[in-house]
């Protein structure tokens, strides 16, 4: 014991010093290095579709594939799987469980679970056109709309697809129904057309002045188109006729909404309108809070609109609260 | 042979000292030549990967001594024709200022800051504001109008709020000059002053010019310091020998280390002043041990002070050696950082350390050698008793009953530092600046800065073709949006920026401003022709930022709102593991530069090196003291002082938040030496009583009221001294004065209680062992030896 514990005494200076030659040459420290998640909404995040099917879930779709959804009006946001990263520029839903999203390169994709998981649907199509709207008819039809004249409708939620145009090289922009008979679509270079017959023939109207990017469909056939330079038309008859109104701003405008008996536009560096479907001019719809960048999505929910874009969040009494990020 | 050496000293004294005086004059001649300055080249590692893509890239994608200036507006927006005309104004001007790289100097006045249009001809660029600022009204709206949807100046050179505009000046690396850069920038603002408008300037040229700005100060608090110094050494020592001679020394060892720093053609880096007092005060503090021991010769033993003065050299040589080797041997480690500003630092610290053994062992006993006998007092307050009673306490406590707790309290201390001292952060621990306080103008205006905008702190990463076009191919600007993507989820980073930004631009721009097109196209050709129409208007040097005339190379660039160890080892960790897992064919993506760039090399070097400079620390104490005393075991005795100064100083730091930098290395590196230095004077004071035959008890009382008082007396001076320290205008000194009272602290501590109970517990041969010497009894000394290993 005794030999052992003198051995030791002996040894163990050495034993430390022996240690420390290891230590210059072996240990090398490398950093600790944190995991992040990505967050939900990012700042890089452009959105291009919202929808909000009620019980305070809310989707929104964008650039790199992102669809995000919330189901506490906002407040929270969860980013799914869209398995694409093509951009998607449209979504809308039946139902907190069932929707759909469209985008570039013919992207169509479906869920029926809320978004746990979205399959892709090819619609047939000759060449891979962008899709750029997607509305839901009265009767439950999904009809989408993009580049080269493509009308494209689906009585299966999304699954399958019947081309309901030619294709012709004008992009169509926005697509609306009054009732499973009657709806419209607008496009480039003031393109209008409309149905009577759930689709199945289309009268093309003389051109706007402008681009149209966006429409939306009121209560009793009234409707509202918005375009390039400010442009905003509205019409009383399910789109078989439409009269400019005036408007204050040369912005231009990417998405409209209906909501209690008022249309509400957003566009181009932070422009916004709001009008009445009757009336004969649009009035600055003020935005307290909002940055002054752009925004291409409106959605209804209850007694406010979801706005998105670069950025997104609520708009609601004259003031744009943003979602947190 | 010692004893021969001192004999002959003593001898020669007047020589000596003329030599010396002689030597000295020519040396100070040389030390007031020295330049103060910071060379920001040297402070970037040698042959480190992120190094040598910053230096290969940053004249096109960023330079790390980057100038950025906003102007903010206090109500409303920077769209008035005053503030555009400033804007315009100071960009213009930055031109003229010494070292500025002309190609880099950006705002919304530059004429690279285009906006890109479409219309039935095609596209075109064509310049924001300039040469021209709009008149008021109609001009002045449209350009906001442009700003709103141009991604490269909203958001970047224009505040998402439109209330700060931004302007940013590169400068050549090498020779620039922060003074001038520092007062030709303030001038050039000073004469756009507004009202209503505040201007921040931050960057590395103007925060070196911060600093040298506060040189005067901080030679008027080394002043203060030196003067405190004084006064306490009076107090205490009641003697002009044992004020002055100390003094004198230190100043001694000053005037030689920066002479020979100016032979060398070093610079004097206005941060490393610390380091130059730490060792000014290593050398007061061996100085006051030689002048404590001249005293007890001359007053106990009755020698004259020609004799005192000889006997003094003799006893004090080894510990005095041992200090100075251990102390050059850790400033010495630091040379193998390959940072050019650490190896000079280390170069002149170990020769400003070797000069103690020229001022200190040597000139102190010769000069003392000249006291006239009777040695007497100027000062009749005396605080002997006070200091007597504390010293035989500490004696006391190593011989009493209690003295194995010694050892133990330490081992506690010890364990708990050390699991803390993992805290300790590796770069800055802290937003904007360390070297500056928070409230100080610069940090202040760096906070500004990122308040406004996405982060002043830029970095950049090449995305390195394998050929021409390479970076025309869809995937690959895919793989650098997705990078950004996953950049951007850490907090730190604000914003980055690269072409895969640009060409979604101009792709809305060109389908009639719908940011439904705002996206990468899937074509090459697609990407070519916005490439193409993007660059014409524009000169390569414009483009440049992005992309090189090949479109071979192209940039990342990232905004980081703070230069944190953490965040910035983070960022480089995620994007390495990120890269590891994405591959993208035939293009290489090369981290890291920029200032964020060069601060990652840093602290990887920093990091990597920090093991094996306390390992090797400890293998220069262990050397040292296998030479003095042929014992291995006197090594490990020796180095639980080093150890723990280690811990404890690493454990502050991280409670405090002084991250381990650039410029806090070469001091820790030096400061954790300090812990060894008054344990070595104690020890051996303590084997010299027992080898001349006295009992432990009466040796280790000797040794305190010698060694040890001499021990109290400069820690008490220089850590009150240091006090001085947190009165500066740098947070970096006063954290620095911190660091240095908390390692005179330990180091008096470990030397005045550590020691004399270890050595007590213990029994290390090498101390105990020097009694077979004195008194010849080997049989009663290996008995000695037996029970301390079986203890």
């Amino acid at each position: 014991m005794r030999r052992a514990v003198t051995l030791l005494a002996k040894a163990g200076p050495f034993l430390i010093i022996g240690g420390l030659i290891a230590a210059v040459f072996v240990v090398k420290l490398e950093p600790v290095v944190h995991a992040i998640p990505e967050p939900a909404l990012a700042p890089r995040d452009l959105f291009f579709g919202a929808a909000a099917p009620g019980d305070g879930v809310l989707w929104m779709a964008g650039t790199d594939g992102k669809i995000v959804r919330s189901d506490d009006g906002g407040r929270t946001w969860r980013a799914q799987r869209s398995g694409t990263a093509r951009t998607l520029q449209a979504i809308a839903a039946w139902s907190p469980a069932q929707a759909v999203a469209v985008g570039a390169g013919a992207t169509v994709l479906t869920t029926a679970d809320g978004g746990a998981s979205w399959q892709p649907a090819a619609p047939s199509l000759d060449k891979p056109h962008r899709l750029l709207a997607a509305a839901l008819a009265p009767d439950g039809r999904l009809w989408v709309a993009g580049e080269m004249g493509t009308l494209l409708v689906s009585a299966d939620r999304g699954h399958s697809f019947a081309a309901a145009a030619e294709p012709r090289d004008v992009g169509l922009n926005g697509i609306a129904f009054a009732d499973a008979a009657r709806g419209w679509v607008v496009g480039e270079f003031g393109e209008i057309r409309h149905t009577v017959d759930g689709g199945r023939t289309w009268t093309t109207h003389e051109a706007a002045p402008r681009s149209l990017l966006a429409t939306a469909s009121c209560s009793g056939g009234a409707g509202v188109a918005v375009g390039l330079e400010g442009t905003v038309l509205l019409t009383a008859d399910a789109g078989a006729s439409w009269r400019p109104v005036a408007t204050p701003t040369r912005e231009p405008l990417f998405a409209v909404a209906c909501a209690d008996g008022r249309w509400t536009a957003v566009g181009d560096r932070g422009a916004a309108l709001t009008g009445t479907p009757d009336g004969d001019s649009a009035a600055p719809l003020p935005l307290e809070g909002a940055p002054p960048t752009w925004r291409a999505a409106l959605a209804r929910a209850g007694d406010r609109l979801l706005t998105a874009g670069a950025g997104a969040g609520w708009i609601a009494a004259g003031r744009f609260l943003p979602f947190p990020g | 042979m010692l004893q021969r050496i001192a004999t002959l000293i003593i001898r020669f004294r007047l020589a000596l000292l003329l030599a010396m005086a002689a030597a000295s004059t020519v040396v100070a001649w040389f030390a007031t030549q020295i330049q103060v300055r910071t060379d920001l080249a040297d402070l970037l590692p040698r042959d480190h990967a992120y190094v040598a893509v910053d230096r290969a890239f940053r004249t096109s994608f960023g330079s790390a001594n980057m100038v950025s200036v906003m102007l903010e507006v206090r109500d409303g927006t920077i769209f008035r024709a005053d503030v555009l005309r400033a804007v315009q104004g100071i960009t213009r001007e930055l031109e003229y200022v010494k070292g500025v790289n002309p190609f880099q100097i950006n705002s919304l006045a530059a004429r690279k800051m285009v906006e890109v249009r479409a219309d039935d001809k095609g596209i075109e660029t064509r310049p924001l504001m300039w040469p021209e600022v709009p008149e008021e009204g109609a001009g002045i709206e449209a350009l906001k109008r442009a700003v709103l949807s141009n991604p490269l100046v909203f958001g970047r050179y224009v505040s998402a709020d439109l209330g700060a505009a931004l302007i940013t000046a590169d400068f050549y690396g090498n020779a620039i000059d922060h003074q001038a850069v520092f007062a030709q920038v303030g001038a050039i603002l000073e004469r756009y002053t507004l009202p209503g408008v505040t201007v921040h300037v931050v960057g590395e040229p103007v925060l070196y010019g911060w600093v040298e700005a506060h040189l005067p100060e901080t030679i008027a608090v080394f002043a203060a310091t030196m003067l405190l110094t004084a006064f306490i050494l009076f107090v205490t020592s009641r003697s002009l020998r044992g004020t002055l001679l100390p003094l004198l020394a230190g100043l001694a060892s000053a005037v030689w280390a920066l002479g020979f720093a100016r032979m060398l053609g070093f610079s004097f880096d206005p941060l490393v002043v610390v380091v130059a007092f730490l060792i000014s005060a290593r050398s007061v503090s061996h100085s006051v041990q030689v002048v404590a021991h001249f005293d007890d010769r001359v007053l106990l033993d009755g020698l004259s002070p020609p004799d005192a003065a000889r006997s003094t050299i003799t006893d004090l040589f080894k510990p005095g050696t041992l200090g100075v080797l251990t102390d050059a041997g850790g400033i010495a480690i630091v040379a193998l950082t390959p940072i050019p500003l650490l190896e000079k630092v280390a170069i002149i610290g170990c020769i400003w350390v070797a000069t103690i053994l020229v001022t200190s062992v040597l000139l102190t006993p010769i000069l003392l050698s000249y006291v006239p006998t009777p040695v007497g007092h100027r000062l009749r307050a005396d605080v002997s008793p006070l200091l007597n009673r504390l010293l035989d306490g500490c004696a006391r406590l190593a011989l009493g009953r209690r003295r194995a707790w010694v050892p133990v309290v330490a081992a506690v201390i010890f364990a708990g530092s050390f699991a803390y001292s993992f805290h300790l952060s590796i770069g800055d621990a802290s937003a904007g600046s360390p070297i500056l306080w928070s409230d100080s103008p610069y940090n202040r205006a760096a906070a500004a800065i990122n308040a406004r905008f996405h982060g002043a702190d830029r970095m950049f990463i090449v995305v390195a073709g394998s050929e021409p076009d390479a970076i025309k191919r869809p995937e690959v600007l895919k793989a650098m949006r997705d990078l950004q993507r996953f950049m951007e989820a850490q907090p730190e980073i604000g914003a980055t920026v690269s072409i895969a930004d640009l060409i979604p631009a101009i792709n809305r721009t060109i389908h009639e401003g719908n940011p439904r097109y705002q996206d990468l196209p899937d074509d090459r050709l697609a990407i070519g022709e916005m490439l193409y129409f993007f660059g014409t208007g524009l000169d390569a040097s414009d483009t440049a930022l992005f992309f090189d005339a090949q479109y071979r190379n192209a940039s990342i660039t990232a905004f980081f709102t703070d230069r944190r160890g953490d965040t910035v080892a983070t960022a480089i960790g995620r994007i390495k593991r990120y890269l590891a897992e994405h591959p993208v064919p035939d293009v290489e993506f090369r981290l890291a530069g920029g200032v964020v760039g060069n601060t990652a090399a840093i602290n990887e070097i920093i990091l990597g090196d920090q093991i094996r400079s306390i390992a090797l620390a400890l293998l220069v104490v262990v050397a040292c003291c296998l030479l003095a005393y042929r014992d291995a075991g006197s090594g490990i005795v020796f180095m639980v002082p080093v150890l723990l100064s280690n811990t404890v100083t690493f454990c502050l730091m991280a409670a405090v938040g002084i991250g381990m930098n650039i410029n806090t290395l070469p001091v820790a590196a030096l400061g954790i030496g300090l812990g060894v230095d008054y344990a070595f004077y104690v020890v051996d004071r303590i084997r010299e009583e027992l080898a001349r035959g006295r009992g432990l008890n009466a040796a280790l009382h000797a040794a305190l009221r010698g060694s040890g008082r001499a021990v109290l007396i400069t820690g008490v001076t220089l850590c009150l001294s240091v006090f001085v320290w947190s009165a500066s205008s740098l947070k970096f000194q006063a954290e620095m004065g911190l660091l240095m009272g908390v390692w005179l602290l330990v180091s008096a501590t470990a030397a005045l209680v550590l020691m004399p109970a270890l050595v007590v517990v213990f029994k290390p041969a090498f101390v105990v062992g020097a009694r077979r010497s004195g008194n010849g009894r080997p049989a009663a000394d290996e008995a000695l030896a037996w029970k301390c290993a079986g203890e």
